[in-house]
């Protein structure tokens, strides 16, 4: 066989192994003579295609033949090979791989019983000296054998064993091996106790490994505080998924040695890491026996159960100092998700305890937070408690009336249960209580009582404040929720938002006798963000009805259908915000319009007779009627969201009504710049719209904005409309239900960018500063993905860029310049090629003594810091002491934030060497 | 503050172009030449020259310019220099454990030639016994000895042969922790070395024997960084780490005694220099000079010595003493590693810094 | 540094959890609580005011001696978790705010890592602290068997110029500094 060459070899393997495989009887009938043979031929074999080929035979032979008297033959053909080694030459037309060896191998190593009184010695020899990819082989190799060379090999072997894999347990190299030494223990456990009876004595004790390497855990154990205790309760929990009389065993020594090292007086310091170490191994006993969330174990058949009065008694101990705190409510947390070991009162007793701990901890700190979380797990299958005993004692705290503006621990003591209700009220029990509480106490807060009399001094914001942050709340909540796919959210277009229309067309009614608190835009904003939420979760018949309610509101005046509240709306006040003459305040309720309109289904129609007379309506109530940003957002918003859907009905409007638009009201030098540039807003968002959907006529406005980045009194802001056009917002989303193409950003940046490209070229000064502002705002809304292939073309504009009088513009080129540094790809050829110019830049860039905006200065030391990991060193050199030097300026810059960074980066060029 | 000394230190000359930290500053006892080194490795060599006022003498202005920089192939910080007494050879003691001797080719021992510092200096010899870092080097001042010294804890002494042959006469291991420093008496071979130790120790050779120390100095509470002898030879001034500097007079022929302390910085004092100065007043009988201090606090501070009646007993002589110039921050924020008077006649006035900035700066001690 | 163990099974310490205050809900000096939607609208995160932030304690520990790590036989932790550095223990010369003394408490007095330990600190606040600070280094009085040593050594800069010209200690420094930076705080975040 030595003579032939490797493609011979392989024929003759390939014969035998067709001949294993269609004529077995055959050759089981030859007996040792073939056996003998083929050992014979497969001696010695090198090669990795024909490695491939023999394992395989290997394995069908151990498994299926008589090769008793041939094991040491078949142990020396097979094990001479372990661990493999072998890595595939470059451009390997074979295709075999280290791994696919290593798995067939492997399959031959765990083939039969036999192997194991020779196999395992040397598995102990490669794990006592290999290297650290051989000691993982060996690991993975020794999880599948063990099982297979059965409990009397692992029990002949279990010390010698357990003393080479405490060595990586207690003295890790690294985490991966660490964590496969636990895992092949855990096998070598389970290997000799699956079975026997024997290792226990009679009245169920365990004998062997478990108890001999349990002790010296113990042992260790009795020092909780120190690092080794570290490693020791990892073993111990190990052992609970190994069997369950192991399980049971460990936890009868481990529980009750922490139970009374914990109320032993002269461990009093110690508590915490105690409790750390028993809230691990109540984890892994819950890992243990919650595999099948079904199969519920019978109360007190829990392992647990034995000893849950004590450890609950220690933990609601632990519970009353900060630092066993957070252990204890770890602890807690596993004992409550640990199937049948509660019952509902003891949940009730944690509930409680936790209770108290919320309640005291006025230290700020996150231990709140981790009460929150165990609270909220224990509201997710036992609600009751949580609503029947936390619940008003969090409500308790917020007062009915605002705090003045200087008290500010007042204040912070709202927000801190606000955000503990934030946390906790997802469940859909829990968040109902929180809608009805919240609601009476916004009524309490925006409305005066009547008695009251009116006083133009009295000072609202505390109030509005109040109100704003309980809305904020409500928000998050929501949010959250229709997040998590919660369905109770649709019901609350009849419980909630009936409520909120009411508290602010009231408001805005009576402001006009009274300053109102709800009439403040944040409170609208907000507010603005629940009824979204809501209507957005809504059927496309239950939208049709909400705006139809909202329509009659807002056009008629008619709010009967849209209101509900003990306020009654007052019948001698006309509520008519789209009206010109209209009070400020009224017209500012646009945004709760909009709000109702922007999540609409595509199939919603509105309850208007001519949807193109309605926009163009709108178009010229923006232009000439609109007070402030925020109803101009309102509206633009509610335009866009308008055309996005229905832009296939509306081909004249999107011709003649915004030809018009665009010449009357940005194209028109005679209007104010002002003016335009709120034109130039509602231009974009309608462009957006249009662009998102597909639609052909967004990049004819487009052209319209290039056009205008002559005209110096609005170039900029033409140029930032054209950069911004494709980028992500908030109001034409999935969510709600726009009509988006996929990769439209993409399509854009093809069209757009080398535009720009060309034209910051080629044109005269102020216009080529519009095309670096086109350029520096498109980078900064389109996904990387969309312009990285052009990053050569770029990289000399950004690098004028950085010279615009525009900290946002500086920002945001270097932004972007450290994402294209930092992906790793060819780009960062022309990082190196502008090196040099790149590095004084940015450290003109990041000296206070230069650049007023910290936000400048932080992007600048970022990219400074991440330079030295994507250009190489020898292209750095020459400008590394210079670096070094100013850099030491930014170490003493007046903003932390800053300095915080320039050390990062002033170390990251220390550090840099040639490599 | 400063107003209130007799004398005030002038900046004369900045001369940056190290790339790091600089160490250590060494005039030219002859040339118009002042070198500086650092831990970028590299010697600068300086010229300077007077531009004369017809009108007022004493306004002469002074110019310094950058002539070359040794790169010199030290492969750590080149810690000190020391220039022999006939101007043509430097030696460079560096971290890397070697002492490097540089030379101009054809510049022998002679003065043949046009002098051209610009051109190319030459590391004509390479001396190699230290075991670690090389942190000083002096050479006597016949000029037939240098003096190195190390962390290793010892100090070698060379004999000087023709064409920068050196042959080691003599390896003293006295100190028991690094020596920071060599200094030789002005007039006779008398070796003094200062260290880590908090000692100083005195050497002489012993024609019969080899080298021993005859002396050690106790006193300084921490690190003794830096020795100057007096013009004269009758004093020995050390400074420490315990922020002071001891004066030290020789009693005897082989015996020094500590004769007061001087206190005027607040950290480190890491380096003095003791020139003949320009004493005020006329009567400069009993002057022993100006003292040139500074170091962590970055603090120069000028006394002015004598050796003349004593304030509590006038018939008594003692050492006299007083601060008549001083300049804080005299490199920003940084500290001062390096002051060395100009040891060139005409020029008594004139000294040199290092700082940790880099930078080397040169300053004129005048009149308030 | 050394193979030999100085310390196998050191007590480790939990950090201090950072308190809430009320600038994490509001932006200073509000009574609104702060709205996620409208803080990416303007300026960020950043405080733009012009209010320099004087660097205290607590700065110089987070951003330089509590990350520091260094690895304990095969284990490795923070000066922070093994209580060998605190915030308190960095102090300021009331007469020159430009002066600092940090100390810190080796785990025990027999440490052969503090020459080691004292390094990496100075190192990384030469790196990370303005020039104009002075820092003195120092073990905790009483701490150390050899605290004199120590100190002086700590404290010569030309020793630790020369330790850092030394390949072999700035190899085994680098990787007790190199998880010292951001990555560090983010893995413990």
């Amino acid at each position: 066989m030595r003579v032939l060459i490797q493609s011979q070899r392989f024929t003759v393997f390939s014969i035998i192994d067709n001949l294993v495989a269609h004529q077995r009887e055959a050759l089981k009938g030859m007996g040792d003579e073939f056996i003998r043979g083929y050992v014979n031929l497969a001696e010695g074999e090198k090669d990795p295609r024909n490695l491939m080929l023999t394992f395989a035979i290997d394995r069908v032979l151990l498994i299926e033949f008589e090769v008793d008297k041939f094991i040491e033959d078949f142990f020396n053909i097979t094990f001479c090979y372990f661990p493999i080694t072998f890595r595939p030459p470059p451009n390997d037309p074979y295709g075999i791989t280290s791994e696919d060896l290593k798995a067939t191998l492997r399959s031959c190593l765990h083939a039969s019983p036999a192997f194991g009184k020779l196999a395992v010695p040397l598995f102990l020899e490669k794990l006592n000296a290999g290297s650290p990819l051989t000691k993982k082989d060996t690991l993975d190799t020794l999880d599948v054998c063990l099982p297979v060379y059965g409990p009397a090999v692992a029990r002949e072997f279990a010390r010698k064993l357990w003393n080479a894999l405490k060595l990586e347990i207690f003295q890790p190299t690294d985490s991966v091996t660490e964590e496969k030494s636990l895992k092949t223990f855990q096998v070598l456990i389970q290997t000799i106790y699956s079975t026997a009876k024997e290792e226990q004595n009679d009245d169920g004790a365990i004998e062997g490994l478990a108890k001999d390497a349990c002790d010296e855990c113990m042992e260790i154990l009795g020092e909780p505080e120190k690092s080794q205790a570290k490693h020791a309760i990892k073993v111990l929990c190990a052992f609970m998924s190994t069997t369950p009389s192991v399980a049971r065993f460990t936890l009868t020594r481990a529980v009750p040695h922490f139970v009374r090292l914990f109320l032993n007086p002269d461990e009093l310091p110690n508590r915490a890491p105690t409790l750390r170490l028993l809230a691990d191994l109540i984890e892994a006993a819950r890992k243990s026996t919650s595999e099948d969330p079904e199969v519920l174990p019978d109360e007190g058949n829990v392992p647990l159960s034995l000893y849950k009065d004590e450890v609950l008694g220690i933990l609601t101990v632990g519970l009353k100092t900060p630092a066993s705190a957070y252990p204890a409510i770890d602890a807690l947390k596993s004992m409550v998700l640990t199937g049948g070991l509660l019952t509902d009162e003891e949940l009730g007793f944690v509930v409680h305890n936790v209770d108290e701990v919320l309640q005291k901890d006025d230290e700020e700190s996150d231990l709140s937070d981790v009460c929150l979380d165990l609270l909220s797990t224990i509201s997710s299958f036992a609600p009751s408690h949580v609503t029947g005993n936390t619940l008003p004692l969090l409500f308790s705290t917020l007062s009915d009336t605002a705090p003045p503006r200087e008290a500010e621990a007042e204040r912070v003591k709202y927000w801190r249960t606000l955000a503990s209700l934030k946390k906790l009220c997802m469940q859909p029990d829990l968040f109902e209580t929180l809608v009805v509480r919240f609601l009476t106490k916004l009524d309490l807060l925006c409305v005066p009582t009547a008695s009251i009399p009116v006083t133009t001094e009295e000072d609202l914001e505390p109030a509005a404040a109040y109100a704003h942050s309980i809305l904020r709340t409500l928000a998050d909540v929501l949010s959250m929720k229709i997040h998590q796919g919660h369905t109770d959210v649709v019901k609350y277009i009849d419980r909630l938002i009936p409520r909120l229309y009411n508290l602010f067309i009231y408001s805005a009614l009576v402001s006009q006798e009274r300053p109102m608190a709800a009439t403040e835009p944040r409170l609208l904003v907000v507010a603005a963000q629940i009824v979204t939420l809501v209507s957005q979760s809504l059927s496309v018949s239950r939208q049709e009805t909400f705006v139809k309610a909202v329509y009659a509101a807002y056009f008629e005046g008619d709010v009967s259908g849209l209101v509900d509240g003990v306020q009654k709306i007052p019948t001698d006040k006309k509520f008519n915000p789209f009206e010109p003459s209209a009070s400020t305040a009224q017209k500012n309720l646009l945004v709760l319009f909009s709000a109702a309109v922007v999540a609409l289904h595509k199939d919603v129609a509105l309850p208007v007779p001519d949807e193109a007379a309605f926009l163009d309506h709108l178009l010229q109530w923006i232009s000439a009627y609109a007070e402030n940003a925020l109803q101009r957002e309102a509206l633009n918003h509610l335009v866009a969201a308008v055309v996005n859907r229905h832009a296939d009905k509306l081909d004249a409007f999107l011709s003649s009504s915004v030809d018009a638009f665009w010449s009357s009201q940005i194209a028109d030098a005679a209007q104010s710049t002002e003016a335009r540039r709120h034109a130039i807003g509602t231009f974009t968002w309608l462009t957006k719209a249009l662009l998102v959907r597909g639609h052909a006529s967004a990049m004819k406005n487009v052209d319209r904005l290039i056009e205008l980045f002559d005209d110096e009194s609005v170039s900029w802001d033409a140029a930032r409309a054209v950069g911004r056009i494709p980028g992500a917002d908030k109001i034409l989303t999935k969510g709600h239900h726009a009509i988006i193409k996929i990769l439209y950003a993409q399509k854009y940046t093809n069209s757009v960018l080398p535009r720009i490209v060309e034209g910051a070229k080629v044109s005269q000064s102020s216009r080529q500063n519009a095309y670096l502002v086109a350029l520096a705002a498109l980078i900064k809304s389109v996904p990387k993905s969309t312009y990285a292939h052009q990053m050569p073309s770029l990289m000399p504009l950004l690098l004028r860029g950085l010279d615009l009088p525009d900290n946002e513009i500086r920002a945001g080129v270097i932004d972007t310049l450290q994402a294209a540094a930092t992906s790793g790809d060819k780009e960062n050829d022309a990082v190196s090629e502008h090196a040099t110019s790149l590095v004084s830049t940015m450290l003109k860039n990041s000296l206070v003594s230069q650049m007023p905006s910290v936000k400048v200065r932080v992007a600048a030391l970022r990219y400074l810091a991440t330079l030295p990991s994507v250009v190489r060193y020898d292209i750095l050199h020459p400008q590394k002491a210079t670096v070094i030097r100013e850099l030491a300026k930014a170490l003493d810059d007046p903003k932390r934030v800053v300095r915080s960074e320039a050390v990062e980066a002033r170390t990251n060029w220390l550090v840099a060497t040639p490599t | 503050m400063d107003q209130d000394f007799p004398l005030k230190i002038l900046p004369v000359a900045q001369l940056e172009g190290h790339e790091d930290r600089a160490w250590h500053v060494a005039w030219n006892p002859t040339k118009p030449i002042l070198t500086s080194c650092s831990a970028d490795k590299n010697v600068r060599l300086y010229t300077y020259s007077i531009t004369p006022n017809p009108d007022a003498p004493e306004r002469q202005s002074l110019k310094f310019a950058h002539i070359t920089t040794i790169p010199t192939g030290h492969a750590k910080t080149v810690r000190a220099l020391a220039w022999s007494p006939s101007g043509n050879t430097l030696a460079t003691a560096s971290f890397d454990s070697n002492i490097g001797v540089w030379a101009q080719e054809g510049d022998g021992d002679g003065d043949g030639g046009a002098f051209n510092p610009a051109g190319e200096w030459e590391c004509m010899s390479l001396l190699e016994g230290h075991e670690t870092e090389c942190k000083s080097v002096a050479y006597s001042s016949s000029g037939n000895l240098l003096a190195s010294c190390s962390r290793d804890k010892t100090v070698w002494i060379w004999e000087v042969h023709p064409d920068h042959d050196f042959e080691c006469m003599g390896v003293l291991m006295e100190h028991t922790q690094d020596v920071k420093a060599v200094a030789w008496h002005p007039i006779e071979e008398i070796l003094a070395s200062a260290s880590y130790d908090d000692t100083i120790k005195l050497y002489i050779d012993d024609p019969q024997e080899d080298w021993y120390c005859f002396q050690t100095l106790s006193g300084h509470a921490s690190t003794v960084w830096s020795l100057a002898f007096s013009p004269d030879g009758r004093f020995l001034a050390s400074s420490s780490d315990d922020t002071t500097i001891r004066i030290w007079e020789r009693v005897q022929e082989h015996k020094w005694e500590h004769i007061d302390t001087l206190e005027g910085h607040e950290r480190s004092v890491y380096s003095i220099s003791w020139g003949s100065g320009k004493p005020i007043g006329s009567d400069d009988a009993g002057s022993l000079g100006w003292l040139a201090s500074t170091g962590g606090d970055g603090i120069i501070n000028i006394w002015e010595l004598g050796f003349g009646p004593s304030s509590k007993d006038p018939s008594r002589k003692t050492l006299v003493y007083r601060i008549v110039a001083k300049i804080s921050n005299a490199h920003d924020i940084h500290d001062i590693n390096s002051v060395v008077w100009c040891p060139r006649k005409g020029f008594e006035d004139l000294f040199a810094t290092a700082g940790d900035d880099g930078v080397v700066k040169v300053w004129k001690v005048v009149p308030s | 540094m050394s193979a030999e163990v100085f310390n196998p099974n050191p007590t480790v310490f939990a950090p201090l959890k950072a308190k809430k205050t009320a600038h994490s809900y509001a932006k200073p000096n509000s009574i609104w609580l702060d709205d996620v939607d409208r803080a990416d609208e303007d300026e960020g995160d950043f405080d733009q005011s012009d209010d320099p932030e004087a660097i205290d304690q607590d700065e110089i520990f987070g951003t330089s001696t509590g990350s520091l790590r260094v690895h304990y036989i095969e284990l490795t932790m923070t000066l922070e978790q093994l209580a060998v550095v605190s915030a308190p223990q960095i102090t300021f010369d009331p007469k020159y705010p430009d002066r600092i003394t940090v100390e810190f408490t080796p785990t025990v007095p027999h440490c052969g890592m503090s020459t080691f330990i004292g390094l990496s600190i100075r190192v990384r606040l030469l790196r990370s602290l303005p020039q104009r600070f002075k820092v003195d280094i120092r073990v905790k009085p009483g701490s150390h068997q050899s605290e004199h040593a120590l100190n002086k050594q700590l404290n010569d800069k030309e020793r630790v110029a020369a330790a850092l010209e030394n390949p072999a200690l700035v190899e085994v420094l680098e990787q007790c500094l190199s998880t010292a930076g951001r990555t560090a705080s983010e893995e413990e975040a």
